[in-house]
């Protein structure tokens, strides 16, 4: 028991400094930020019986194919109780606090998330592993149990499928569009 | 020379060394296709960037509870002994029955005493870890759930944070799960959870994937599972809510 005890400080120490890098993982794999605190935790829960087993020799990937694997498991609990569909977070309005400057930077974030979200998994996956969590190509690719080369693949299409929706978006609408 | 810009730009952003990557630096100058492509992927990287999040405050609060909560769990065995355990507590269920002592839970008034909201996050803790926190035979029979499907996989008594509990452990054919925990004493009320409409004092809330109702009139009982319509039915046939 006292080992237990002294265990879980040191895996405290050793892993709740990649808390910021978990959540950004885990709202890329559920929509709803309740849902996403869920799978943070359940990715804590997990890495700390296993962390008694055996220490890991690079924590940061350890917690992050951990927490793909809560997040697949929080998927499907919530495709069984849910039966509203659910495409994507909706973007946060800008609050009364704002400041014009403020609620235009929120509304923008929201979208690029939102373009991520319309994504496909392994793409949207990818990209917040190497460009979100900063995890390296060869790392992605031990996380996600992908080969390198279609790591590559799927960061590299998907950062210019996110590209080209945003640039759409910006793009002015054509004359016979504008409306009334 | 025929090549492939996707794969090139890709590699070139990502893991190209130096001297290849000077190679490729004068090839597009010349090459349109490889410039597009590396226009784009780097401002869709410049996009994704942006949208990195912070926990929350609360969130490591949480998760420094809910691990501490798990360190104190008795570990597990190597072999459960639940099926011998569950035999136990159906025997006591039975003579109990037998001579009209049988009752769903212990109705004992609420004691002053306020365990601390640390036991709600152990009680969740051992839900998640699928494990009972005690290895002593209940004295009380367990609540019946079979019109749910809900059939006794396990019980004990033992203690979560200080506060005496017997846990019921149930689970359905399909393998969802749900746990029962009974006291002698109130369980505390935590300020993430939310009075239920139409009872008498029945609260609920949700962590870490598990929703928890905790009984109305003496808050001594708590149901706990990952599905919230299985835990609110098993509320409602036990009149906790």
């Amino acid at each position: 028991m006292k080992g237990r005890a002294s265990d879980h400080e040191e895996f405290l120490a050793a892993t709740l400094p990649y808390a910021d890098l978990l959540q950004t993982l885990a709202l890329r794999l559920a929509p709803h930020p309740a849902d996403a605190a869920d799978i943070v935790q359940d990715t804590y829960l997990r890495a700390f019986a296993a962390w008694q087993r055996r220490r890991p020799d690079d924590v940061g990937a350890w917690l992050a194919t951990i927490c793909l694997n809560a997040g697949r498991d929080e998927r499907r609990r919530h495709a069984r109780r849910s039966a509203a569909l659910c495409d994507g977070p909706v973007p946060d309005l800008p609050g009364r606090a704002d400041t014009a400057e403020a609620a235009l930077e929120r509304l923008g974030t929201a979208r690029i998330k939102a373009a991520l979200w319309a994504l496909p998994d392994a793409q949207r996956i990818a990209i917040t592993l190497m460009d979100l969590c900063g995890f390296t190509a060869a790392q992605v690719a031990a996380i996600t149990g992908a080969p390198r080369g279609t790591v590559l693949a799927r960061v590299h299409r998907g950062r210019k499928t996110l590209a080209l929706s945003l640039a759409r978006e910006h793009q002015p609408p054509k004359r016979g569009q504008v409306p009334r | 020379m025929s090549h492939d810009p996707e794969q090139l730009a890709a590699a070139y952003l990502i893991t190209m060394r130096p001297r290849a990557r000077r190679r490729f630096d004068a090839h597009l100058l010349a090459c349109e296709p490889c410039w597009q492509e590396v226009r784009l992927a780097r401002c869709g990287r410049h996009l994704a960037e942006t949208a990195r999040d912070l926990a929350p405050p609360q969130l490591r609060d949480d998760i420094r509870a809910a691990v501490t909560a798990a360190a104190t769990l008795p570990a597990p065995r190597q072999h459960p002994r639940w099926p011998i355990m569950a035999a136990a507590v159906m025997t006591a269920a039975m003579l109990a029955g037998a001579t009209g002592l049988a009752r769903p839970w212990p109705h004992t008034p609420p004691a002053p005493y306020a365990a601390p909201p640390a036991a709600i996050t152990a009680a969740v803790a051992s839900y998640r870890a699928d494990r009972l926190p005690g290895t002593a035979v209940p004295a009380e029979p367990a609540p019946t759930l079979t019109p749910l499907t809900l059939h006794l996989a396990g019980a004990a008594r033992g203690e979560l944070d200080g506060l005496a509990v017997t846990m019921f452990a149930y689970r359905t054919p399909s393998g969802e799960r749900l746990t029962i925990l009974v006291s002698s004493q109130p369980f505390p009320e935590t300020s993430h959870a939310r009075e239920l409409g139409g009872t008498e004092g029945a609260w609920t809330m949700r962590a870490s994937g598990v929703t928890i109702i905790c009984a109305q009139h003496t808050h001594a009982m708590l149901l706990l599972g990952s599905d919230p319509a299985l835990v609110r039915q098993a509320a409602a046939l036990l009149n906790a809510i």
